[in-house]
């Protein structure tokens, strides 16, 4: 079968100061909800997050929330894996 | 003794895009295949002067569907029922040009609602639909949008949810990524970029971001043969600037150039398609999220209720949801060497998004009997791959 060519768009396509869509305000919304330490989570707070303005910024708060999560998640993580092993040396001492 | 295609397979790999319809995609290859249930051109709907408002081939790659169209849960009933909300009504398909009308008040511009693409515009999709196997009747799980409806192909369920608030706690079915990790298998999501991130925030990312990778992880996993069980990839959201310059969205989710989503799903094929052992030993499947608010000519179906209950606060049609009708029919793509070239999955076979973890499910975990209503009764596709000799005349795609 013959190859097929699949053309670019045109530079003007790139626009990252468009209007951010209710996809990424809803995603930045939940990420700043997720962040937060559980007991500051509160219902209503999600329709209190300041919104973005263009994908450039919806982007540039993403990436620093995304960051923050997994590091977050992370830390976690390490010391869930220290308490197991503090655990097991107690068990060990007895 | 399973198909040789079947028993060869080792991985499964889901690419969801955004907010396009069966039809505004595929609509146009019934001309040339009348087995796929496209358009014949006749299709219509009342605009709000009470003309008729045709399909047209006139869709565009960018700055035609601005205003976003809605495809909130209201805007998808009054899309489906057009204003109809007597106990037994039916879904005609006849509201999509009244509900964009709704949001511009310009009547010339609510027409463009009833676009679609040729198929010289598309050349990925249409080609892999045509070389590979299109289904007739892949419908989104939730007539609503973009998170509920991904939560089915993560979960089987969105818990309840037909909106884009999912703060769900993941307390009664597991993930297909978790299934997976438990017994053994492997699974990842890869999101393009950290600028993109994931639309899965509240439960995976925050609580498992061990299943997550880049997509520059996905196309390295590919060429080194490295490729978990089952794989979700998620597009770019949002034009950002990156490390190699512009980077433009390539959901294809309105307004964002559709043309690159294109090359998205043709460099997603590649990866796989380039590694010989790869791709005799991968089923992927390309589909949409939901239908964008864009117009489709097939009423969804009544489907298995979910066990939920969405209130009629959470619906905003004064109406509780059941989760007993599913959401607009969307394009979807399988993609095997193993599959017949020319493949029209019939219209008697439904599937939906919670088609996806159950197909997952029975591949590679065998009957699991913890898991949603609406997963257990969907349909699974892996027998789509039929063939005893593995296909030498896959079509390759050039990235200009």
């Amino acid at each position: 079968m013959a190859t097929i060519l699949v053309p670019k768009p045109p530079k003007k396509a790139y626009n990252p100061d468009r209007r951010a869509g209710t996809l990424l305000k809803n995603q930045l919304a939940h990420l700043e909800w997720a962040v937060r330490p559980a007991g500051k989570r509160k219902p209503d707070m999600i329709h209190k997050i300041k919104p973005p303005k263009t994908e450039a910024e919806a982007a540039r708060r993403i990436a620093a929330l995304t960051r923050t999560l997994i590091g977050q998640a992370k830390a976690r993580k390490k010391a869930e894996r220290a308490r197991v092993r503090r655990r097991g040396r107690r068990k060990k001492g007895r | 003794m399973p198909p040789v295609g079947l028993d060869k397979l080792k991985h499964i790999v889901v690419l969801m895009m955004e907010n396009r319809s069966f039809d505004h995609m595929l609509g146009a290859l019934k001309a040339a295949n009348p087995q796929i249930d496209g358009l014949d051109g006749t299709e219509s709907n009342p605009d709000t002067k009470g003309n008729a408002a045709l399909v047209q081939p006139l869709a565009d790659f960018q700055g035609q569907l601005d205003p976003d169209p809605d495809h909130h849960f209201p805007g998808v009933d009054l899309q489906i029922f057009n204003g109809d909300t007597t106990p037994d009504r039916a879904p005609t398909m006849q509201g999509f040009v009244k509900s964009y009308f709704a949001q511009r008040k310009d009547v010339k511009h609510s027409r463009k609602i009833m676009y679609y693409f040729t198929p010289d515009k598309l050349p990925v999709l249409t080609t892999l639909a045509n070389e590979f196997a299109v289904f007739n009747r892949w419908f989104s799980s939730i007539p609503g949008p973009t998170l509920c409806n991904r939560a089915f192909a993560h979960y089987g369920t969105s818990f309840g949810h037909v909106g884009m608030e999912v703060f769900y706690a993941n307390q009664v079915f597991k993930s297909i990524y978790q299934r997976l990790e438990e017994r053994g298998k492997t699974a990842r999501i890869y999101y393009f970029d950290t600028k993109s991130s994931s639309l899965e925030v509240v439960n995976l990312l925050q609580h498992q971001p061990q299943f997550f990778g880049t997509f520059n992880q996905f196309l390295a996993d590919c060429g080194n043969g490295a490729l978990p069980d089952y794989s979700f990839i998620e597009p770019n959201y949002s034009d950002h600037d990156g490390d190699g310059g512009e980077i433009l969205a390539s959901d294809q989710h309105p307004d964002h150039h559709v043309q690159e989503g294109e090359r998205f799903i043709a460099t997603v094929y590649n990866a796989v398609r380039q590694n010989q052992a790869l791709w005799e030993s991968t089923a992927l499947l390309v589909l949409y999220d939901e239908h964008g608010g864009i117009y489709d000519h097939v009423p969804p179906p009544a489907c298995l209720p979910d066990g939920f209950v969405a209130q009629p606060d959470a619906t905003g049609t004064g109406k509780p949801f059941l989760f007993d009708r599913l959401g607009v029919r969307v394009p979807a793509v399988l993609v095997s060497p193993w599959i017949a070239r020319g493949t029209v999955v019939p219209s008697t076979r439904v599937f939906e998004h919670a088609s996806i973890p159950a197909t997952a499910t029975k591949f590679l975990l065998g009957n699991l009997d913890d898991r949603s209503p609406r997963e257990k009764a969907a349909e699974t596709f892996l027998d789509l791959l039929t063939l005893d000799v593995v296909r030498g005349d896959a079509p390759e795609f050039d990235l200009e």
